[in-house]
């Protein structure tokens, strides 16, 4: 069943209560009256009337009303409204987030351009932000393909799209027309500045704008159209800045890094690898992670596990872990220093001796809040270079960032960057066309349902008046 | 309901016949119910028998009830008959009462109150069940050659005026008239009612109207032009007309109304 069937039903109940009245309708009653002679003349008087002005029957005109009503809503007329001017959607990949927009007039009136006499409508990522939006569509800013896939829902009853991107996109033109968002080739566009570890990554098109101050460049490279800068600050802060008519410095400094040492981290290999860290110094803020702490958090903790006789026991663990991650595993003898933690449901085990299938207890195991233990001290005994890697994987399970590849340096204030294809954006040939031969025809609206109603509407009416007469 | 219409001089005789005319005629014998006044007491000397003694004017005191027995009289309740067979009887008793005779049209003259009865029985007998209608029963007893001296007519009238016409022509040589409507009190003031089938007795045939308040005033509008049309035929021609409805009280119609408005006898 369906919507429209439903008034349909109330209709054919209106049928049954009209059948039903005419089977228990009785005929008009008798009387006698001596002669007829006055009451023809009133007959022959109310015959002249009839015939002097139409007879309005409410119950005929009622039952008409129906079944008009009716016979129009079988019909199923749906109201097509027709557009003055085709639709046109128009998707403008963005040169630069932020308030402004290059070359958006230009934009709009090329669009123009492409669909005269059609009614344009225009979609931005992040066009919310432009000072000028105007009549702008926003959508919310993403990967060229994801803000492909919004405009495509929101313009999906667009008679033609035209979409003005900053290089082509694999199935774009399915979409539409696919023009170019610029008229020249960008230049001089920095598009990434990304801090690396201790060092910063910057990548521009050329030709070269970039200054880069307070910091030794290690290397500068050429990729075509691209020039990737390489270097290590020498000072907290750096500055990077960009020469030209588009004057503009970003500004990075350096990110603390500190890592508290407790009362089990105080051997000479535990030093070595700290100093490995190249953690700062304890002054330099709250330690985001403790080594060899029994009472803060997040820690790694060492040398928890009771004297166990491990002889035959046999090593469990979860390889896809990261604390795993590039581990060379057979370089640590978990075993062999003869200490087991006590199993614990609450905790996570990681590295687990087994005996005959069955669980002895844990060498290694993750708690809440952070808290790596371990029950020997495998840091000591095992090689250096295998206990500094997993140092950096357990720091960065109870921290959520491993040392060797967290950034030490962070933007200051909110400055955005172009993206690449922005950067990169350079003129090419117009692809696919503007079709707006096959435009969509808006949602037809049905009037089937409210002329069913109608028509049940009247005949109950007349139902309601035929009552009344009897 | 008794209402008395267009009657020409009330308590008046109509066309002016001299009054009191005691022109000795004769005798006739006794009948029981006689007015004692008026017997011969000498003659009862002379011959041991009771004779009353006869005047003109008594003489010719000869009522004719023309008495509408068409099937329209059957209708209403109670039925228009009835009422009409009793003023006819009514009538006919008077007549004979003052020494008169008494006929119903189409049947013999009864003379003398002893013979009431046979009145009585001819009443009985004229049941409304007649094809014919007043028309035709007046063209019938116009049709005798001689105009009777005092026409009593009691019918529904509910004919075309035209139908009237005979009793007109009767009232051109010298017939004295009264005309006794009598109607139905659903003829008078009818029910309100839905669709119905009125079925005509005189007619045999039904009609569908719907009874609503419109219907009902065209009615009475309608029947209030057919009486006011027999209204005038009698004020041109001296009828005493009076009009009731079937369920009437016969002693007040006759002694409130009839008689004291001149009506035959």
């Amino acid at each position: 069943m369906n919507l429209l069937a439903a008034p349909a039903l109330i209709l054919l109940a209106a049928a049954a209560v009209l059948v039903a009245l005419a089977t228990m309708r009785r005929g008009p009653k008798r009387r006698d009256v001596g002669t007829l002679l006055i009451w023809q003349r009133i007959a022959e008087q109310a015959q002249a009337q009839k015939r002097s002005r139409r007879n309005f029957d409410w119950l005929l005109w009622l039952l008409l009303g129906a079944l008009i009503a009716g016979g129009i809503g079988a019909a199923r007329p749906a109201w097509l409204k027709p557009s003055a001017q085709p639709r046109v959607a128009v998707f403008i990949e963005r040169l630069q987030p932020g308030a402004d927009e290059p070359g958006l007039e230009d934009a709009i009136e090329r669009a123009r351009k492409l669909a005269p006499d059609s009614e344009l409508t225009f979609y931005l990522a992040g066009a919310d932000e432009l000072e000028e939006a105007g009549e702008l569509k926003s959508l919310r800013p993403g990967a060229i393909q994801a803000e492909l896939a919004q405009f495509a829902a929101r313009s999906r009853d667009a008679d033609g799209r035209v979409l003005l991107l900053c290089a082509p996109v694999n199935g774009a033109t399915d979409l539409g027309v696919v023009v170019s968002r610029v008229n020249t080739a960008s230049e001089g566009a920095v598009f990434e500045i990304r801090p690396e570890g201790d060092r910063v990554i910057v990548r521009e098109t050329t030709p070269d704008r970039v200054q880069i101050f307070d910091a030794r460049i290690l290397s500068s490279r050429k990729d075509g159209r691209v020039r990737t800068w390489e270097c290590k600050p020498v000072v907290d802060d750096v500055e990077v800045q960009l020469i030209g008519s588009d004057e503009r410095i970003f500004k990075l400094k350096r990110r603390p890094f500190v890592i508290g040492v407790g009362e089990d981290w105080q051997g000479d290999a535990h030093g070595a690898l700290y100093e490995a860290l190249g953690a700062d110094s304890a002054d330099g803020g709250e330690p985001s992670a403790w080594l060899g702490n029994r009472d803060r958090t997040p820690a790694v903790r060492i040398n928890l596990g009771a004297r166990t006789d491990l002889s035959g026991a046999q090593l469990s663990y979860d390889p896809g872990h990261l604390l795993f991650h590039e581990l060379p595993i057979e370089s640590f003898d978990w075993l062999g220093e003869g200490r087991l933690l006590a199993p614990d449901e609450s905790a996570r085990p990681l590295v687990s001796a087994m005996r005959d299938g069955e669980r002895l207890g844990d060498l290694v195991r993750l708690k809440a809040g952070g808290v790596l233990e371990f029950a020997g001290d495998p840091f000591t005994h095992a090689p250096v270079a295998a206990a500094a890697l997993l140092l950096d994987n357990a720091l960065g399970v109870v921290t959520g960032e491993r040392p060797s590849e967290r950034a030490r340096y962070e933007p200051v204030g909110d400055w955005r960057l172009p993206s690449e294809r922005a950067a990169l954006a350079e003129p090419f040939e117009p692809q696919g066309e503007l079709d707006l031969s096959t435009r969509n025809e808006s949602e037809p609206l049905e009037f089937t349902t409210w002329l069913t109603l109608a028509a049940a509407l009247l005949v109950l009416a007349a139902t309601a008046l035929l009552l009344r007469r009897e | 309901m008794l209402r008395l219409r267009g009657s020409l001089g009330e308590g008046s005789r109509g066309h002016g016949r001299a009054q009191g005319q005691t022109e000795f005629r004769g005798h006739r014998p006794y009948s029981p119910g006689d007015d004692l006044r008026r017997l011969d007491w000498n003659a009862y000397g002379r011959l041991g028998r009771f004779f009353m003694r006869e005047y003109e004017h008594e003489r010719t005191e000869h009522v004719t009830v023309l008495l509408d027995c068409s099937r329209s009289m059957a209708a209403g309740d109670p039925p228009k008959h009835l009422l009409a067979r009793r003023a006819a009887a009514a009538f006919g008793y008077l007549a004979l009462k003052r020494g008169g005779s008494a006929t119903l049209a189409g049947q013999a003259a009864v003379e003398g109150v002893s013979r009431f009865s046979r009145f009585l029985d001819h009443l009985v007998a004229a049941e409304p069940t007649q094809d014919t209608g007043l028309h035709a029963r007046a063209e019938a007893l116009f049709a005798r050659g001689r105009a009777p001296s005092d026409l009593v007519v009691i019918s529904d009238a509910l004919e075309p005026l035209e139908s009237l016409q005979p009793l007109q022509a009767m009232s051109e040589k010298r017939t004295n008239l009264t005309l006794l409507q009598v109607l139905a009190p659903d003829e008078l003031d009818p029910r309100p009612g839905d669709a119905l089938e009125l079925h005509g007795l005189e007619e045999r045939e039904s009609l569908e109207l719907t009874l609503d308040a419109a219907t009902i005033a065209a009615y009475q509008r309608e029947l209030e032009r057919h009486l006011e049309g027999i209204e005038g035929i009698a004020r041109r021609h001296g009828w005493t007309l009076a009009l009731t409805d079937s369920a009437a009280d016969l002693r007040e119609l006759f002694l409130g109304k009839l008689l004291p408005a001149g009506a035959t006898p």
